[in-house]
């Protein structure tokens, strides 16, 4: 179908310039094209992160206000950035947080009571063909947009997004402590000096970085052009040179232009450094008038703040709440700790004691995380035994696996050898190799790069510990055969969930304090959503239960454990526990597993 | 033997760096930026956000969050030595390609003041400006704008006192010692001589270019049938 007919949210107003932009269009300058984008690329994230979206997904950027949408389908949406009053069928919403919208609903907004730019994001991303792999539209270019063309949002057109199904209930809500402050009508923005910086005198840089510039009416998504001291280099012009986001260049006439995400690529007057990115989100928010001053900052003090403003952006958890409008939450909470409940019964390896450190529900808040993904799912496994693998992790990973293919994602397992290499005839794999510490960044950075995916999961994946080294239940320093999985979840852009049922695996950094009370070498990697389970296999089938009664659906019914574990054992695993090639898990008869799986079945409804 | 370009790096903004390798254009140089350019696309994979070649520099913007710029630095000073090394071995290094260009007053507005300007005919304009094989140093401006140069200097001439609105796709044009096909109606001040029938860009098309920095280009004349048959619109 095609995307423009495709149902979701049809445009009554467009505003006064309402325009999609997605992370932007890079790695295609040196054929002049710029990067397109959200001005105000934090507000931007958030959107996306309250609709539990990647950080690459489209969302509309309102400049003022003015946009009116009427659903077709059910959704869900956050609006953020710009103080612009909000209404769904005229009752005020607030920014911010997500809400769920249903067939038929209107979302009004207002025009911006403080600020400029708004972001409003729908959970799954609005769909549109991409140009050069990117949605983002520059009306400059005549690129991008939901036809492809550059043009703003249009009355009638059709933004198409995911229908999202009737039991996701819970909305995000950002603390307003966290919420990044408006600038009123003044800003002071940080420099990094650079380019033809050493052509202005000490006297002229005084004289920039003491005075207040004025934001002209000659201001847009290329430039915001200033008005106050003229500057003057001590040279006239230069060859045309690559400007990066937030330069600073001084025309012969000494007022400073801004260069923003829609600039030109290359240009020839000179230019004095460019901007903090993280404050380019604050001038986006300043309108022609406002004031704007500088103040000069070393190129590493840049660098710690981009880190620090990274690891705050990681490090908030946003606030949960029921949406009053759907009934069958209670239920499905309810079900949740059932399922909790019974995968930590048998309780070998402590995990009870996790499980009353966390939040009643992560099954359901997992499952939610799962059902509002879409397109590329990493599944990260397989936990190193000798020279082979041990049978838990792999089969709940293949569990889910087929079970989101047929929730129409993409699954794509993510493990080391030899397990990678045996299984990749019969399922999507990325291989993990073994790095040394130094490389391991990157080597994630370039997987998420490759995959862009909606959601990752790490299921019986060892966690870093500590000390920067893989440790085995016994504690043994497995790092030399050991690839590394965890700077995926680290740097994913999308949710993460950690699933372990020891201690040492990934995502049980979110538990350190209470693995303080295990014999265990804890890790210390994080994730949005810790699933624990007495097998890490169990806690696969127990999600996908849940999936299932939401969907109304029996999804495990065709699941065969003893199948998956021939199937594996062919393949040379062992049980993780007695070491040996046989069909068992964690020294556990497929036997066990199956009546678990029944139990599973049973509390959902289905036999 | 090319002569070694001892080259310069300097901040440009909190993620970028730029690489300074002279400051006049020449095709060594033009050859230099290309290299360097393609050797930091494979040492840089992951870490890189875009390049910038341009006259006589690169602009390497890198993710900030998984590297720094003492590390990019060394990538930079591996990518331009080794890029150094090749251009002594090979001269005639980027893609010839050839353009073909109507040339007459229907579809060069400027083509006569231009060969008044330079006492010269408009045959002689014509001829000179395919004499020349021509560097593509930069790609700027409006998507798939490649400036080329260097024009001879008998038919240099300074832009126009009053742009046009309107300059049409596949305008061929001189401005300063500088050349170009306009990939797409936009307005403009270079002085048009003549129209050429192939798209410069084609968002759809892969590559969406026919040329890349440190290309050489050379323009064939054709004739108005011909044109036309290509697919040039007067």
């Amino acid at each position: 179908m095609n995307s423009t007919q495709q149902l979701g949210l049809k445009v009554i107003k467009p505003g006064i310039f309402s325009l999609l932009q997605d992370s932007g269009r890079f790695g295609l300058h040196s054929i002049g094209l710029t990067t397109g984008g959200p001005l105000d690329s934090q507000s931007f994230r958030w959107a996306n992160r309250l609709c539990h979206n990647s950080e690459h997904c489209a969302a509309i950027e309102i400049t003022i206000g003015g946009l009116v949408l009427e659903a077709q389908i059910d959704c869900i949406i956050a609006l953020t950035g710009a103080d612009i009053p909000m209404t769904i069928n005229q009752q005020p919403a607030s920014l911010w947080q997500s809400h769920i919208i249903k067939a038929g609903d209107r979302i009004e907004l207002g025009f911006a009571k403080s600020g400029m730019r708004g972001y409003l994001a729908v959970a799954g991303g609005y769909n549109a063909e991409p140009s050069f792999d990117s949605i983002s539209t520059v009306p400059r270019e005549g690129l991008g947009g939901l036809h492809q063309d550059g043009k703003p949002l249009q009355a009638g057109d059709q933004l198409g997004c995911k229908d999202v199904p009737p039991y996701c209930i819970t909305t995000l809500r950002l603390p307003p402590a966290q919420r990044p402050e408006l600038p009123r009508k003044t800003a002071k923005l940080r420099v990094v000096l650079g380019y033809q910086q050493e052509a202005f005198s000490n006297l002229q840089k005084q004289l920039f970085f003491s005075t207040e510039y004025r934001i002209t009416e000659s201001s847009d998504r290329m430039g915001y052009r200033l008005q106050g001291a003229a500057i003057k280099p001590a040279i006239d012009g230069i060859l045309s040179e690559g400007i990066c986001l937030g330069a600073i260049q001084v025309p012969a006439d000494g007022q400073p232009i801004l260069l923003l995400r829609d600039r030109q690529t290359i240009g020839g007057y000179p230019k004095l450094g460019a901007l903090l990115s993280l404050d380019i989100g604050t001038l986006a928010q300043l309108m022609p008038g406002d004031t704007v001053s500088f103040e000069a900052i070393s190129i590493e003090q840049a660098h710690n703040l981009l880190h620090l403003a990274e690891r705050n952006f990681r490090n908030i958890v946003l606030e949960q709440s029921i949406d009053v409008r759907v009934d069958n939450q209670p239920q499905l909470l309810q079900l949740s700790q059932q399922i909790e409940d019974l995968l930590v019964s048998r309780n070998p390896r402590g995990m009870q004691t996790l499980q009353a450190a966390l939040s009643p529900g992560y099954f359901l808040r997992a499952a939610e995380l799962i059902l509002q993904s879409r397109g590329t799912i990493l599944i990260g496994t397989g936990f190193p035994v000798d020279d082979t693998f041990e049978t838990d992790g792999p089969l709940g990973a293949f569990a889910l696996y087929a079970a989101l293919e047929k929730l129409g994602a993409k699954p794509v397992l993510v493990c080391g050898a030899p397990l990678a290499d045996s299984i990749s005839g019969d399922y999507r794999v990325h291989k993990l190799v073994v790095a040394s510490p130094a490389t391991r960044e990157r080597e994630a950075q370039q997987a998420l790069d490759l995959h862009k995916p909606s959601l990752v999961i790490s299921i019986e994946r060892p966690g870093l510990t500590a000390d920067n080294i893989y440790c085995n239940m016994r504690g043994e320093d497995i790092s030399d055969r050991c690839a590394s999985f965890d700077h995926f979840l680290n740097l994913a852009s999308c949710p993460t969930i950690g699933i372990g049922d020891g201690g040492n695996e990934i995502g049980m950094g979110n538990l350190i304090d209470s693995l303080a009370e295990l014999n265990i070498e804890p890790s210390i990697t994080c994730c949005d959503e810790l699933l624990v389970a007495d097998v890490s296999n169990w806690a696969a089938h127990g999600l996908i239960a849940l999936i299932g009664a939401m969907r109304g659906e029996d999804m495990l019914r065709e699941w065969d454990n003893l199948e998956v574990l021939r199937y594996l054992s062919q393949r040379g695993s062992v049980d993780g526990v007695s070491r040996q090639n046989t069909l068992t898990e964690d020294s556990l008869e497929s036997e066990i597993s199956e009546q678990l799986i029944l139990a599973l079945r049973k509390i959902s409804g289905f036999c | 033997m090319s002569t070694q370009q001892p080259f310069s790096i300097r901040i440009a903004g909190e993620n970028s760096l730029i690489v300074y390798f002279g400051d006049q254009p020449s095709a060594e140089i033009a050859t230099q930026v290309a290299q360097t350019a393609d050797n930091l696309k494979l040492s840089m994979q992951g870490l890189l956000i875009d390049l910038v070649p341009s006259y006589a520099s690169l602009l390497v913007i890198y993710n900030s969050l998984v590297t720094d710029h003492y590390h990019v630095r060394r990538c930079i000073h591996t990518a331009a030595a080794a890029a150094q090394t090749d251009d002594g071995q090979n001269t005639e290094t980027g893609k010839l390609v050839s353009l073909p260009v109507y040339y007459s007053t229907e579809s060069g507005p400027d083509l006569q003041s231009l060969a008044d300007r330079a006492g010269l005919s408009i045959e002689d304009v014509t001829r000179i400006h395919q004499q020349t094989e021509y560097r593509v140093y930069a790609i700027g401006f409006a998507p798939g704008f490649a400036y080329l140069g260097e024009v001879d200097q008998r038919i240099a001439a300074p832009r126009l006192a009053t742009p046009r609105q309107k300059v049409p796709r596949g305008a061929v044009a001189i401005a300063d010692r500088q050349t170009a096909v306009y990939p797409a109606q936009s307005p403009g001040g270079w002085n048009l001589i003549g129209l050429c029938p192939q798209a410069m860009f084609d968002p759809n098309a892969e590559p969406s270019m026919p040329v890349q920095v440190g290309d050489r280009v050379r323009f064939e004349s054709i004739g108005r049938d011909e044109f036309l048959s290509l697919g040039g619109q007067l």
